[in-house]
């Protein structure tokens, strides 16, 4: 079968980095391609080009044989491409309606738009995907999993023979993740070929044909997927084998006051109600689906969440946590959601992002001023302790790859001191060589003596780092398991509203 | 694509919106309006000589001339950006437009002056879209840039005109009772109105404003789409410079200081976000009234000049506050609903 779509010597230079090399790659038509590496193995570069955002500074494009050129967005959609990106390209003040038809706007007589139509019409491809999202919304009002589903909408709706998906799954429940493979398995019987960009690779596993893996920006492998295995896959994607140590759970000797005690914390649209016990020296995990409340859970106990009932002792002793400020001298450390708008500063430094909560000495006179030595000194130490793999304190936190980024805002938690450490999705969006160390730094700083609260969507994530682990299910507490009883099966069970 | 929907899945499809969302929807459009009305009662009842035929005409007239660039700013402002330049291309354009008298007829006059504004206007979109230079930047510039040259061009003088009945009638005419500007400013409202909502170019606008990525992504050409907005504004200023050389018969350089603010006060109190990708044309023809009639009664009133200023920012700052307000508690209820 020929190729619909060949990437030929594609390189991509930028000042100082090659972020592609060389790298040939085709698409077959009917087929389900993935595409997986690291953060900076060149995903998106490679994406960003065939979808016209980027140009390669050498090689070819080719399409169905033909050499093509694509110098912009539109280019790319014309010769047959649509792309689902990672971050939604939706206008928030326009409707669902409008955002999928921009650009391509039904128009009435007179030039005008034809707002029934178009309203109509994106009604009509939204239920024949099946997917539940009100058309005449304004996108500002949705949730994020509710966005995810207009950006694939807003995909499907064009004329395409090609489709590109960058993480399409990232805020999606496990029901609208089954739709979305449905609606792929189609697709590919209709002889469109999909071209699947994922850090999950057990929906990898699920639905791909192929597998292409990229590794510093050069290819380093394209395989049936049924030829191998996962542990093969990040072989391939880190060069090297992963080594995953033993995880050692302790039960918790530490202090006899839990860290956090929590009765019957309830949030308004979140939490009904929730009571558990945060010990020192263990790691606690919060499971639940999106919209279980775990996120509010943790804004709450952070103080910047409104709560509308319920009691918080921290050491024993009752605490209002009605702002950041509070909780932080409380001991408490957040680390947020979404790293990019809650987390980094985008613009500062790998030293200025991590010891912007620094404080040296007692008195306001004393931190009047900035502590340059104290502060590099800070930065050694946790560079050393996290293995931060910055080219240096001066670099641009931009730089670094998502799972150093983390690991700079988990320094934060070192460098103010925190014994109670929130973290919530503490891997998203970071590639697999990271993740295992950042599970280890979570367990060592458990066992140093912190008590640390983690709230992940990622089960298996839980599974292998909790003590103990809590199942959040629309905004109750289903389930608090322990030990051996932290399996996958209860965890989802649980989940899903499953009551033991 | 097949032809027939079934209406009735797609009306379940559409949850409704919480009510505090749609109180605030609905606060959107007719809080200016209740400002106004009770600006307007209360200034009848303490300022004698307010509710009269005369003042009531001046005042509609006064808000007709910047309720006109108003609209321009409120497209600017959806496509979140600034024009800071059309207080002194009113001045220039008013020049022009006393310079073009003497020459050719009225109505020729009026489309060479619109023409020079539109070209001001699209010097300003080539410099922030080309360039690269943000807009509140670019039209800082050209602020500067269009003032020193009307005000090299008539060497500081005045320009009178002297005996054009027929164009000072564009300011004292009325047309079935309204005066002349405000139906001008009336037929400008539709215009922009039917733009903004009606038009492919109004939801591009809307979405460069809402999201220029996105607006990228879809293919937009947000370069066209820039010089086009900046474009009318230009072509909006110089339409309040002829409607103000109609008017005071008598120009100079140093017209229109301060136009911009109002321009941008307007648009925000009559409902327009500071953030992009909405306008509220019809509120800025409220909100230029409600201008108007504050600035009327405060003089019927002999208070002094300084005090208007005054007014003026704290209402300003009265409206950011209230928009501000209305998007943090929109945001609060969806996330809460969640």
């Amino acid at each position: 079968m020929e190729p619909i779509l060949v990437a030929s010597q594609i390189s991509k230079q930028f000042p100082g980095v090659r972020a592609l090399d060389a790298v040939d790659f085709e698409l077959l038509p009917g087929e389900v391609h993935a595409l997986v590496g690291e953060n900076g193995a060149g995903k998106s570069t490679l994406i960003k080009i065939f979808a016209g955002l980027l140009q390669p500074t050498d090689g070819r494009i080719l399409l169905r044989g033909q050499p093509v050129h694509f110098d912009s967005p539109l280019q790319s959609q014309a010769a047959g491409i649509s792309v689902i990106t990672q971050e939604f390209n939706l206008v928030p003040q326009l409707t669902v309606a409008e955002n999928i038809f921009l650009g391509r706007e039904v128009i009435g007589p007179g030039g005008l738009l034809d707002r029934r139509a178009i309203r109509a019409r994106s009604s009509q491809v939204l239920q024949e995907l099946g997917l539940n999202v009100p058309a005449g919304q304004r996108v500002e009002y949705l949730g994020v999993g509710d966005k995810q589903l207009v950006e694939i909408a807003k995909a499907l709706s064009r004329e395409f023979h090609i489709i590109i998906m960058d993480e399409p799954t990232a805020a999606l429940n496990a029901a609208e993740v089954e739709r979305l493979f449905e609606i792929i398995s189609n697709l590919r019987q209709r002889g469109i070929a999909v071209l699947y960009v994922s850090h999950r690779l057990n929906e990898i596993f699920r639905i791909a044909d192929r597998v292409t893996v990229l590794r510093d920006g050069k290819r380093v492998g394209t395989r049936p997927i049924k030829e191998l295995t996962e542990r093969e896959v990040i072989t391939l994607m880190l060069g090297r084998t992963l080594e995953e140590q033993a995880i050692s759970h302790q039960a918790a000797a530490g202090e006899q006051v839990p860290a956090l005690s929590v009765r019957d914390l309830r949030v308004p649209g979140s939490l009904h109600g929730i009571s558990f016990d945060l010990h020192y020296g263990e790691v606690l995990g919060c499971a639940g689906l999106i919209g279980s409340g775990r996120s509010e859970l943790m804004r709450a106990l952070f103080g910047i969440a409104p709560r509308s009932g319920g009691e918080v002792r921290i050491n024993g002793e009752p605490a209002q946590l009605r702002s950041a400020d509070e909780a932080m001298r409380h001991g408490i450390f957040l680390l947020p959601e979404d790293r990019k708008v809650e987390g980094i500063f985008p613009d500062l430094t790998v030293l200025e992002n991590l010891v912007i909560n620094a404080r040296h000495g007692a008195g306001r006179l004393a931190n009047l001023f900035l502590h340059l030595d104290a502060e590099r000194q800070e930065y050694a130490q946790v560079r050393g302790s996290l293995a931060i793999r910055a080219r240096a304190p001066s670099q641009g936190i931009s730089a670094l790859s998502g799972g150093n980024q983390q690991k700079v805002l988990l320094g934060r938690a070192l460098v103010t001191q925190s014994r109670i450490l929130l973290l919530n999705e503490p891997t998203r969006g970071v590639d697999v060589g990271t993740k295992v160390e950042i599970y280890q730094l979570i367990r060592r700083l458990a066992q140093e003596g912190r008590a640390v609260l983690v709230s992940s969507s990622d089960v298996p994530e839980l599974v292998h780092i909790s003590d103990r682990c809590m199942v959040l299910s629309a905004g109750q507490l289903t389930a608090l398991l322990e030990g051996a009883w932290i399996t996958e099966d209860a965890v989802v069970a649980a989940a899903v509203g499953h009551t033991t | 694509m097949q032809s027939t929907v079934t209406t009735d899945a797609a009306a379940s499809t559409v949850r409704k919106l919480p009510f505090v969302i749609r109180f605030f929807q609905f606060f959107e459009s007719l809080g200016v309006l209740a400002m106004l009305l009770i600006v307007i009662v209360v200034a009848s009842v303490i300022a004698p000589g307010f509710f009269t035929s005369t003042n009531l005409t001046n005042l509609v007239i006064t808000a007709a001339i910047t309720a006109v660039t108003g609209f321009g700013m409120t497209l600017a402002i959806a496509m979140k950006g600034f024009d800071l330049s059309v207080g002194s291309v009113e001045a220039l354009t008013a020049i022009i437009a006393s310079s073009l008298l003497p020459l050719v007829n009225i109505p020729l006059t009026i489309v060479g002056t619109l023409i020079a504004g539109l070209f001001i206007g699209v010097i300003n979109g080539l410099v922030i879209s080309k360039l690269r230079v943000p807009a509140f930047v670019a039209t800082l510039g050209m602020m500067g840039i269009a003032r020193g040259v009307a005000l090299i061009y008539t060497n500081g003088q005045s320009v009178l005109l002297v005996g054009y009945n027929d164009y000072a009638a564009l300011n004292t005419g009325k047309l079935l009772g309204i005066p002349v500007p405000f139906v001008i400013a009336l037929v400008t409202l539709a215009v922009f109105y039917v733009l903004l909502q009606q038009t492919p170019f109004g939801r591009h606008v809307c979405a460069v404003g809402g999201n220029e990525q996105a607006a990228i992504a879809s293919g937009l050409r947000v370069d066209t789409i820039t010089m086009a907005v900046f474009g009318l504004v230009g072509a909006t200023a110089a339409l309040s410079g002829v409607m103000l050389s109609s008017k005071l018969l008598i120009v100079d350089g140093t017209l229109g200081v301060g136009f911009e603010l109002q321009c941008i006060a307007i648009s925000v109190l009559g409902g327009t976000s500071l953030a992009g990708g909405s306008g509220n044309m019809p509120g800025t023809l409220v909100a230029a009234l409600l201008l108007a009639a504050i600035s009327s009664a405060l003089n019927i009133l002999n208070v002094e000049a300084f005090y208007q200023y005054l007014a003026l920012g704290l209402l300003l700052i009265f409206a950011l506050v209230l928009d501000t307000l209305r998007r943090s508690i929109i945001t609060g209820v969806m996330t809460r609903g969640r």
